[in-house]
């Protein structure tokens, strides 16, 4: 298919695209959160300064529904209740008919509480606190390898809390009307979610009067999961009980200090080896720092645990994993979910053992490469390795893997890093899950228009265009004829959440299939198609047991980097970025390119710089964001000979991919460079010179 | 409800310094007020704010036979595209920030900050600089040099504005900035120095050298300056790492915050002069 541009696309560029803060609605009130200022404590009281005319406060008593979040199995409260267990946790609503003044107000709020033992470091939590969950996956007698081990070859790898920076703060408004009605606008990942939450606080079980609506979502990288779920429901409480649309936007600093992060992790790898140098076993123990609540963390520890032998068979393999909970913001959902700490440790382990038995850390990488047919820690099977050998080659040769790197006139020291990942997506449902529940529209008018009703999210990564472009193609029409809104719970049936790199393989599928069947029906004819989520029928998947193929497809590809080190500083600059990637046949190639960079630059902040700590990098002039002038060279090619049968015409996912093994390439290439380990990102300049402090000789000082 | 702030925009120098007083805040390119007390964040301390951008001629530069006066309205961006300022300062300017924010970010602002990362301050102090403060009583000289003394703290007064920047001639003979940031664009020094030599028959016979990020203040190296003044530039690249490390240490108070380490700062600042020394050493 040929490139296309989404309408979308020029009103963006020529700001006439509406956000949440675009949209006026006469008399909003403003609101404000009251947030805990302690990690953990009894809450004991609340005390309320005299609130001016029109200004309204809520909190947990006044919530007429359940004050836990329905999104999730595990308690989780819109407001603290009893006690507050993270730092910033809200506590109370204010709105007023300016921010100033809610400001104001929510500042004269007393919060009356006993402190708690709290922990806000992650080591001190791993030594002291039980995991909120602790799962063993793997295939293999690992035990029985490592009895038989001529020796052991162990690594420890961590990564720090990255922010999302989606240029649109978290935010969601509240409409009520006199008939009882409520119409909630959110900067969200999915509406249907968003709904239920409305109705689940304010105890309207299956309320049509409630509607969700989508406003135009201006990024999300994930971080537009969880969070919006208690905004949307917490500014429609406001709303209801004060009668007034209520408007809640989160500050850019306060949304950068207490929404979601991704989660920092701790990873020892362990590898057991042969009296001839073969690896026989391996295994994994990742542990990723949760916040004040389970939250979504078993998610992200699950995606971690289905990547922790990157894209590698080993003889035997086992991974534990856990999260551990500390008393601070809540982490979660972000592009790539567990993977990237994941492949930080086993890529970083793979160069160690190459090291220490002295080979090339591209050899050895290849030898236990995986094979179709390969089982899956769950048991699956890998039924293709699509273009991973290709992708290995071409990366390593546009940056000359091999080759030493020529001597640099400003002095710095080069090194160059390889890594590769297999990325497993859209994720199974359990063979037997009723999925009637999760539905797509296609309908025809009799003007020939075809309309898609779907819940899908465009939050700039061009999903719209994307299914417009599947539904055009699958029925021989002009992309101008089909049509697909922004979502509201009243035009369209509940899917899902759009993320996890569902949205072009799983729903797009869904898409095609929907326009086959209007195909079916005779031209002028109104038509309209119901369609489920379509699983494969090989997918065998028991959720339950986390046994079977637990994603249909991969995502294959590789990354490299070049990278200089500056000895006198320390400083890393990467100069160079090369991806290839197997993302089955692209819908949109510019579309995809935009992805890979994009990726590749959200990596390289994540590699080199980013690193959220709370109360210390909590403003965006100290949390440090690549900026364009930090953009190395990237090359991107694009793997398109392997076209997965039950994609839309041959498609897999590609969003999450490209990030996932940036730290990991960088950290090698670092390592390279100055002749010393890289195992913690970010890799800041006070590491690496420490670490080249230790090459000087006595004279040299 | 707290009172509302009200906005003075003086024409000269003399309606500016008559709206001056307590609780009053002169503001010039806004871009640390701005950060600093972002609307609805929180209170500011001040009842009034002095916007000086509406003072006549206070962007200008003029230069003469005695030296440059640069006025307080002058931007970053005027600075790091002016080819006939010392190199330090022309270069930290252009580090400032970002494009955006250099169009704003004034050296005024930049000194009356007082942040112990200023980077304009901190090349000011590497030359022979002198800062015209002005109030209702008059005008008053202080020298660029320990004008501040802690972060945010300077030694004008509450009724005072600054009105110029005065750098005499002869400028140096070698007038160089370092500035270590994580990043290029929008970084904030975690250490920075600005280097002034003024060399006599191949010799320094005069060597002032500004650090910045390394103490509560930006503050001069003198013990350094000491040793290598008198010296050739060989003899000042001879000097070693470990005696310009020892010698710096006297100078500097560097901590741990969240921008980097004491350790670092120590080691990345002693290694940037001294490999700045050693280039030209070798010329």
């Amino acid at each position: 298919m040929n490139d296309a541009i989404a309408e979308s696309t020029w009103l963006k560029a020529e700001g006439r695209y509406d956000y949440l803060g675009d949209i006026n609605v006469k008399g909003a009130l403003e609101a404000v959160l009251v947030r805990s200022p302690v990690p953990h404590a009894r809450l004991v009281s609340i005390e309320v300064p005299d609130l001016p005319e029109n200004t309204f406060i809520y909190s947990a008593k006044d919530i007429p529904g359940k004050n836990k979040m329905a999104f999730f199995t595990e308690p989780f409260p819109y407001f603290a209740q009893d006690e507050i267990r993270w730092l910033g946790e809200p506590v109370a609503i204010v709105c007023a008919p300016d921010k100033k003044t809610a400001s104001i107000i929510a500042g004269r709020v007393k919060i009356n509480y006993e402190p708690l033992d709290s922990i806000t470091n992650f080591d001190e939590a791993v030594k002291k606190r039980k995991p909120y969950c602790d799962t063993t996956l793997g295939w293999g007698d690992a035990d029985a390898a490592f009895k038989e081990a001529a020796r052991v070859i162990e690594t420890v790898t961590t990564t720090g809390a990255q922010e999302h920076l989606y240029l649109e703060k978290q935010g969601a408004l509240a409409v009520h009307a006199d008939d009882g009605s409520l119409t909630v606008y959110s900067t969200c990942q999915g509406i249907w979610c968003v709904k239920r939450e409305a109705e689940n606080i304010l105890g309207r079980p299956c309320d049509d009067k409630i509607e969700a609506v989508l406003s135009g979502v201006g990024g999300g990288f994930g971080g537009k999961i969880e969070p919006p779920l208690a905004i949307s429901a917490v500014t429609a409480l406001a709303a209801s009980l004060s009668g007034k649309p209520v408007r809640l936007v989160l500050d850019p600093d306060e949304d950068l200090e207490f929404t979601t992060k991704r989660h920092p992790s701790k990873v020892r790898v362990r590898s057991a080896i042969d009296a001839d140098g073969h690896i026989t076993a391996t295994e994994s123990d990742i542990i990723l720092q949760a916040g004040g609540y389970v939250f979504s963390s078993p998610y992200i520890l699950d995606v971690a645990l289905k990547h922790a032998n990157g894209g590698y068979h080993f003889p035997a393999f086992r991974v534990r994993g856990r999260t551990i909970g500390t008393n601070t913001q809540l982490n979660g959902a972000f592009r790539g979910f567990g993977a990237p700490q994941a492949y930080m440790a086993i890529e970083t382990h793979m160069c160690r053992v190459a090291r220490e038995l002295g080979r090339s850390a591209l050899d050895l990488k290849k030898e236990y490469l995986l094979s179709p047919g390969d089982e899956t820690v769950t048991g699956g099977t890998y039924r293709d390795a699509g273009g991973l050998r290709e992708a290995v080659d071409f990366v390593a040769r546009e940056t000359g893997y091999d080759k030493i790197p020529p001597r640099r006139s400003n002095g710095a020291l080069c090194g160059r890093g390889l890594a590769f990942f297999t990325f497993g997506a859209p994720y199974s449902e359990d063979s037997n899950a009723d999925l009637s529940n999760r539905q797509l529209s296609i309908s025809r008018l009799e003007d020939g228009t075809v309309h898609i009703e779907s819940e899908i999210t465009d939050m700039g990564q061009g999903i719209m265009l994307a299914h417009r472009k599947i539904a055009a193609e699958t029925l021989g029409l002009p992309l101008e004829k089909v049509f697909l809104d922004q979502p509201r719970t009243s035009g369209c049936p509940s899917l899902y959440m759009t993320g996890a790199s569902m949205g072009v393989v799983c729903y797009g599928e869904m898409v095609r299939r929907a326009a086959l069947k209007i195909k079916e029906y005779p031209a002028g004819a109104a038509v309209s198609v119901t369609v489920l989520p379509y699983q494969p029928d090989w997918v065998k998947y028991d959720m339950a047991k986390n046994r079977g193929d637990a994603f249909h497809a991969y995502t294959f590809g590789a990354v490299s980097a070049e990278a200089e080190v500056c000895p006198t500083t320390g400083l890393v600059r990467v100069t160079k970025l090369v991806i290839a990637q197997d993302s089955g046949t692209p819908i949109d190639k510019r579309q995809l390119r935009g992805q890979l960079e994009g990726g590749l630059m959200q990596g390289l902040g994540y590699a080199v710089s980013e690193e959220f700590t709370p109360g210390v990098t909590n403003r965006l002039h100290d949390y440090v964001v690549p900026t364009f002038e930090d953009m190395p060279e990237i090359i991107c090619k694009i793997i398109e000979n392997h076209p997965y049968k039950d994609g839309p015409f041959g498609a897999k996912c590609a969003g999450e991919a490209p990030l996932v093994v940036v730290g990991a390439a960088v950290a090698e290439a670092v390592s390279r460079a100055i002749g010393k380990e890289i195992l913690d990102l970010p890799i800041t300049a006070e590491h690496v010179l420490k670490l080249l402090r230790q090459n000087e000789t006595p004279h040299d000082r | 409800m707290r009172e509302e702030l009200s906005a003075a925009y003086p024409k000269s120098v003399e309606e500016a310094v008559l709206e001056m007083g307590e609780s009053t805040k002169a503001v010039a390119g806004s871009t640390s007020f701005t950060n600093a007390f972002m609307p609805h964040r929180r209170e500011t301390p001040y009842r009034k704010l002095v916007f000086l951008s509406s003072v006549k001629d206070f962007d200008s530069i003029a230069r003469s036979d005695g030296g440059i006066i640069i006025r307080p309205m002058r931007t970053a961006a005027s600075l790091a595209e002016d080819a006939e300022l010392p190199e330090a300062l022309r270069s930290a300017a252009a580090s400032l920030g970002s494009p955006a924010l250099r169009n704003m970010a004034t050296i005024g602002g930049n000194i009356m900050t007082a942040s112990p990362a200023s980077d304009l301050f901190c090349a000011l102090c590497s030359l022979d600089t002198a800062l015209e403060l002005s109030s209702r009583e008059g005008r008053r000289l202080l020298p660029c040099d320990g004008f501040a003394t802690a972060p945010g703290r300077c030694a004008a007064r509450a009724d005072e504005i600054l009105t110029a920047i005065m750098i005499k001639a002869p400028m140096p003979s070698i007038s160089h900035f370092i500035k270590i940031a994580q990043k290029k664009t929008n970084g904030i020094s975690k250490a920075a120095a600005a280097i002034s030599l003024w060399l006599k028959d191949g010799t320094a016979a005069r060597v002032q050298i500004a650090l910045g990020a390394l103490g509560p203040a930006v503050r001069r190296a003198r013990t350094l300056e000491s040793a290598m003044t008198g010296l050739t530039e060989k003899e000042i690249a001879g000097l070693g790492r470990e005696t310009v490390k020892k010698l710096l240490a006297f100078d500097i108070s560097p901590i741990d915050d969240i921008r980097s380490t004491a350790e670092y700062r120590r080691d990345v600042i002693t290694n940037a002069v001294c490999e700045f020394l050693k280039r030209r050493g070798s010329k």
